[in-house]
């Protein structure tokens, strides 16, 4: 399998048809020599199953963050035409829009004084770990609105500003959105859920603005050095998990029923055109719904804690952006020089659309959108932007974040969460967790370099450098 | 060994074992609790359910997916359970007692049971799968 990888560039390498049976398209896959070292022959064998899906456009693409998942790999994109394409939710995984908000302050490092004491603010106020509920629960009423509206919700709730649905993917609401396919079951588990981080590798940290690559950009997205940000990573809760756990059921009878090979059975999968497709994607449309409104909730609960503890309003904390890194979504591009409706499968990638593309913030038509890219817990997070080359080369989609290189099992026996902890605090990170244990499934060296994976993406002009973030507080999940 | 982690980047990989289907069930249950809840829990309350479906996976599949959603909605944490195959499919019974930050925090949440790799296949001591978590 490893073998077969051709060179085509010093950033792309092809995986050719052939390399498995049945392979409409080759693989693509962006890495540098250096990770090539990382790549492992089930993320390949990932890659290459998606080839096989029908309607597969062009190519099955890897991001260079690529790491060995189920269905499609971490790192995966996949566009399908819209005639004889399928939508599959080992495209999208459990956790539908899981992604990353970034939100900016006017503070500055030695404003914030004892780290500790806002990070344990915010840690008491932002629900976190295993079997957390949120400070509010949803009606059932809340919730339609919540899978039909999304980010709109929170606003004309006094959960956020108009101008926070402005920076954010979608503007925080996929359309499409179709409650009569989400189950009583799925509903049950989101109701309290609206505004809880969850655990695993999600996340709240404290980021100060490193450094600036790309000025014009940067203050486009309204970022200057030195600057303190937060970052939140997390999805659709239970809700998602549902919703994925619900359809994949139906799309696995779909799959024989409209007798389409699997490679793998977490590909199960319907044509784009077929009810059970046009179901999932109607489903996967309301979780994704949910999470933005869940990471909207989560801004809204920070700001209270720096409005209490410094004074700011929330215009003085506005968004830079929100990213969707886990979703399928129906999009147009150029293919083979015409204008093509397709449906994009990002499993651990992110959007990243160039310049005079549609659904860009106000300001950024010649700019590009912000890209949000989360390192590893202790290691370097980056606001990137989307280029033409992204549009050109992956469907307007760039890698998701660092990528696992060692498995939770393996990162544990190499150090304790405790041991981690303090190596973090000497180099100036305070991290608070539910327990030692996820801190060292988290562990910053169980994970590729976010440096290396970023330059990979900016090297191969599938999206552009614009900050570096380091953080200084931490709340695992 | 009724189960034991095989190496996955991503996720949890369970190799599970079992001398009958029951057994297999049982233990692919029982891998699903020591990833969500490190210290034992009591056996104090009980979930009962029943599923129809015919399909060894994909009722394997629907088995650890409904203990995933009792776990959360119930907010328990679970230690054990019982499988009784009927002609439509099973009933289960699982043991456990209310979800307690201070005695169950720790744990990983698992997001969803995949289907990749799942296979039930015979073997010289019994039935054996591979079950793959999202977490």
């Amino acid at each position: 399998m490893m073998e077969k990888i051709i060179q085509k560039g010093e950033y792309e390498w092809e995986l050719p048809i052939g390399t498995i049976p049945n392979m409409r398209v080759p693989g693509r896959i962006y890495l540098s020599q250096q990770l090539m070292g990382t790549l492992e022959e089930g993320a390949v064998t990932q890659l290459a199953n998606i080839a096989t899906l029908p309607g597969i456009c062009k190519h099955s693409l890897a991001m260079p963050d690529i790491h060995w998942g189920y269905g499609f790999p971490i790192g995966g994109v996949g566009a399908f035409t819209m005639d004889e394409g399928v939508i599959s939710p080992g495209g999208v995984g459990f956790d539908i829009n899981c992604g990353v908000r970034l939100m900016a302050t006017p503070l500055h490092r030695s404003d914030l004084g004892q780290v500790k004491k806002v990070l344990q603010e915010l840690y008491n106020i932002v629900p976190t770990g295993v079997g957390t509920k949120s400070r509010i629960t949803a009606s059932d009423r809340d919730l339609n609105r919540i899978m039909t509206e999304g980010a709109r919700w929170t606003v004309d709730e006094g959960y956020g500003t108009e101008r926070d649905l402005l920076w954010c993917e979608e503007q925080g609401c996929i359309e499409g959105a179709d409650i009569s396919h989400v189950s009583q079951k799925a509903r049950k588990r989101g109701r309290p859920q609206c505004g809880t981080l969850g655990s695993g590798n999600h996340f709240l940290e404290i980021q100060c603005v490193e450094e600036i690559f790309d000025p014009e950009a940067a203050q486009a997205f309204g970022i200057e050095a030195g600057q303190i940000c937060i970052m939140i990573h997390c999805g659709s809760r239970g809700l998602g998990h549902q919703i994925c756990t619900d359809h994949l059921k139906i799309l696995e009878d779909a799959s024989k029923k409209y007798q389409i090979p699997l490679a793998d059975k977490q590909l199960a999968c319907a044509p784009l055109t077929s009810p059970e497709g046009e179901a999932y994607l109607s489903a996967m449309a309301c979780a994704a719904n949910y999470a933005w409104t869940n990471r909207q909730m989560i801004m809204h609960l920070t700001r209270e804690v720096f409005s209490r503890e410094f004074s700011l309003s929330a215009e003085e904390m506005p968004l830079v952006y929100d990213v969707t890194h886990n979703v399928a979504k129906i999009e147009e591009h150029i293919v083979d020089g015409k204008r093509t409706m397709l449906c994009v499968h990002r499993k651990g990638a992110t959007r990243a659309f160039g310049p005079g593309t549609h659904d860009l913030p106000p300001g950024c038509d010649t700019i590009g959108q912000p890209v949000i890219i989360p390192g590893s817990m202790g290691s370097s997070s980056y606001l990137l932007k989307g280029t033409a080359g992204a549009m050109e080369k992956t469907f307007g989609s760039t890698c998701h974040g660092a990528g696992r290189v060692l498995s939770r099992s393996q990162a544990k026996k190499l150090a304790s969460g405790e041991d981690i902890r303090e190596t973090l605090a000497r180099n100036g990170i305070t991290v608070l967790a539910p327990s030692p244990g996820s801190i060292a499934e988290e562990a910053p060296n169980a994970y590729k370099s976010s440096d290396e994976v970023v330059k990979v993406v900016h090297e191969a002009g599938i999206s552009a450098r614009v900050a570096r973030l380091n953080p200084i507080g931490v709340i695992k999940g | 060994m009724p189960f034991f982690e095989r190496e996955h980047t991503a996720d949890v990989l369970m190799q599970v074992c079992g001398a009958t289907k029951k057994e297999l069930f049982e233990d692919a249950a029982q891998a699903l609790f020591s990833v969500m809840f490190p210290s034992r829990a009591k056996e104090e309350a009980t979930i009962r359910f029943t599923l129809h479906e015919e399909d060894g996976e994909q009722l394997l599949h629907e088995f650890l997916s409904e203990i995933l959603y009792y776990a959360e909605v119930e907010c328990v944490a679970l230690s054990r359970a019982e499988v009784t195959f009927t002609s439509s499919g099973l009933s289960a019974e699982l043991f456990g007692e209310p979800f307690r930050r201070e005695k169950h925090a720790g744990g990983t949440e698992v997001k969803g049971v995949s289907l990749s790799g799942m296979e039930i296949t015979r073997t010289d001591e019994g039935w054996s799968t591979l079950v793959l978590f999202d977490v």
